[in-house]
């Protein structure tokens, strides 16, 4: 019957190729089981029937499972392994030997109610000597709920910033950046107004003459850029600022 | 379904077991499944009347995909002795003859790749009269000369069986000359139906190349 799979089909007078081998593969001769193979069969499965178990350590370490399949020993040692270093870590944690270390070490942990503290030692002659020991209570532990609101909390450094006092100078009226409201405009009196004039008058004397040379530069500076770019500038008159 | 059928499977057995009616006759008219779960009761004649059924298919098999008579026969009573050893594993939601044929490729290719082995108890190749033992081939060709070319073509086809690789070679003997059905050998090789055909047209092409000059 030909085999819709298979990769060729015979056209019905030749047989092609595949087609010839898979005739032959077909009438290839039936190797038969020996005949007395059903008693040695037999033999072979009293014999292990009756051997001994393999010991324990084999089983354990090559189990037999189904397919003939064995489980490498290694996966027995890799969890073997594994199981020692958790139980490790869990025993040093609920140990904690360095808490207890420290717990000994320090005065006045739970249990230990006095402490014997000792002065140091008068040398009365070559063989005496004298020394005061006084037993004393350890400080109670610290109980933080309770200490902690004792503690002053503000700050040891001014946190204002520190501005030079000037009457030029806006103040900042608060901690905060926010604008105050509309500063109150308080009339000044004729006197202060007579002071702040003559200040202003005084300040621009004093100043005048710094002003306009610097005026003068900047329009010198300027009159020389324009001429490199050659842009035509009417002579104006010359005038004396001063 | 499937259910079902497996309860039916059981209860027949369970019938025949508690009436006592385990005759060789009544044990021969039984399925595969039948007998294995026979045999899960301790009922020794059924695995006997189950090698009696596949000794002959798996040594063509087991023959024919490691190429060593001698081996073959050691494998294929390592393949029952498992079989007797691990009857309690055996569901029968499989075929008998998968899980037989999956148990001798299995231990077919794991002999191929030890190359080697050691008998604990082998098989006596001699019979009682000294004459070596050799494997009897049938003879259904009446003309001597063409017989031999026949056996000459025979051998070319195995060598050049083993030649290919054995996921190839597997295929093509479990359905060119084992001839079992594509369900049957994805079942064995646990593999699907696609993979299966694939090896098998793969294997038949190797094939094919390998003995060019003997289909010129």
């Amino acid at each position: 019957m030909p085999d819709p799979n298979d990769i060729t089909q015979s056209n019905g007078e030749e047989p092609f190729e595949p087609q010839r081998l898979l005739q032959d593969l077909k009438a290839m001769p039936r190797i038969s089981a020996p005949m007395d193979f059903s008693h040695h069969l037999s033999r072979a499965i009293a014999d292990a029937e009756a051997a001994p178990p393999p010991p324990w350590w084999k089983r354990l370490f090559l189990p037999e499972v189904e397919g003939g399949v064995r489980i490498p020993g290694l996966a027995y040692g890799a969890v073997g392994l594994m199981v020692v270093l958790f139980f490790s870590v869990y025993v040093f944690r609920v140990t904690d030997f360095e808490h207890d270390l420290r717990k000994e070490t320090q005065p006045g942990h739970p249990g230990e109610e006095m402490i014997p503290e000792q002065s140091p030692a008068y040398r009365i002659d070559s063989e005496h000597e004298l020394r005061v020991q006084e037993p004393r209570t350890p400080d109670p532990a610290v109980a933080p709920p309770v200490t902690e609101p004792t503690v002053p909390t503000s700050p040891a450094v001014p946190t204002s910033p520190a501005v030079p006092t000037s009457p030029a100078v806006e103040q900042p009226r608060a901690r905060t950046v926010v604008p105050p409201s509309a500063p109150a405009t308080q009339p000044r009196s004729a006197d202060a107004e007579d002071d702040l004039q003559l200040n202003i008058r005084g300040f621009f004397e004093e100043e005048k003459q710094s002003l306009i040379d610097s005026a003068r530069r900047d329009s010198l500076r300027t009159l020389d850029s324009l001429r490199r770019l050659k842009i035509e500038i009417p002579d104006a008159p010359s005038q004396d600022p001063r | 379904m499937e259910n079902n059928q497996e309860l039916s499977l059981e209860q027949r057995v369970e019938q025949l077991f508690e009436a006592q009616s385990l005759d060789r006759a009544t044990l021969e008219s039984l399925s595969d499944e039948e007998l294995m779960l026979l045999f899960q009761r301790d009922v020794r004649l059924a695995f006997d009347i189950l090698v009696e059924r596949y000794k002959n298919p798996l040594m063509n098999y087991i023959f024919r995909f490691t190429g060593n008579s001698e081996d073959s026969a050691d494998l294929l009573q390592d393949t029952f002795i498992r079989v007797y050893r691990k009857k309690h594993l055996y569901k029968t939601i499989a075929r008998f003859s998968t899980w037989v044929y999956t148990i001798a490729g299995n231990l077919a290719k794991s002999e191929l790749r030890r190359g080697h082995r050691k008998y604990l108890t082998p098989i006596e190749r001699k019979r009682s009269d000294d004459e070596e033992y050799s494997i009897p081939l049938p003879d259904h060709d009446p003309l001597p000369d063409r017989s031999a070319d026949k056996n000459i073509v025979f051998e070319r086809i195995q060598k050049a069986l083993l030649q290919i690789p054995e996921v190839f070679r597997e295929a093509v003997v479990l359905r060119d000359i084992q001839e079992l059905s594509y369900e049957e050998i994805a079942e064995i090789t646990d593999m699907p139906i696609g993979t299966v055909k694939s090896r098998i047209n793969r294997g038949r092409s190797q094939l094919q190349e390998l003995l060019k000059d003997l289909y010129d």
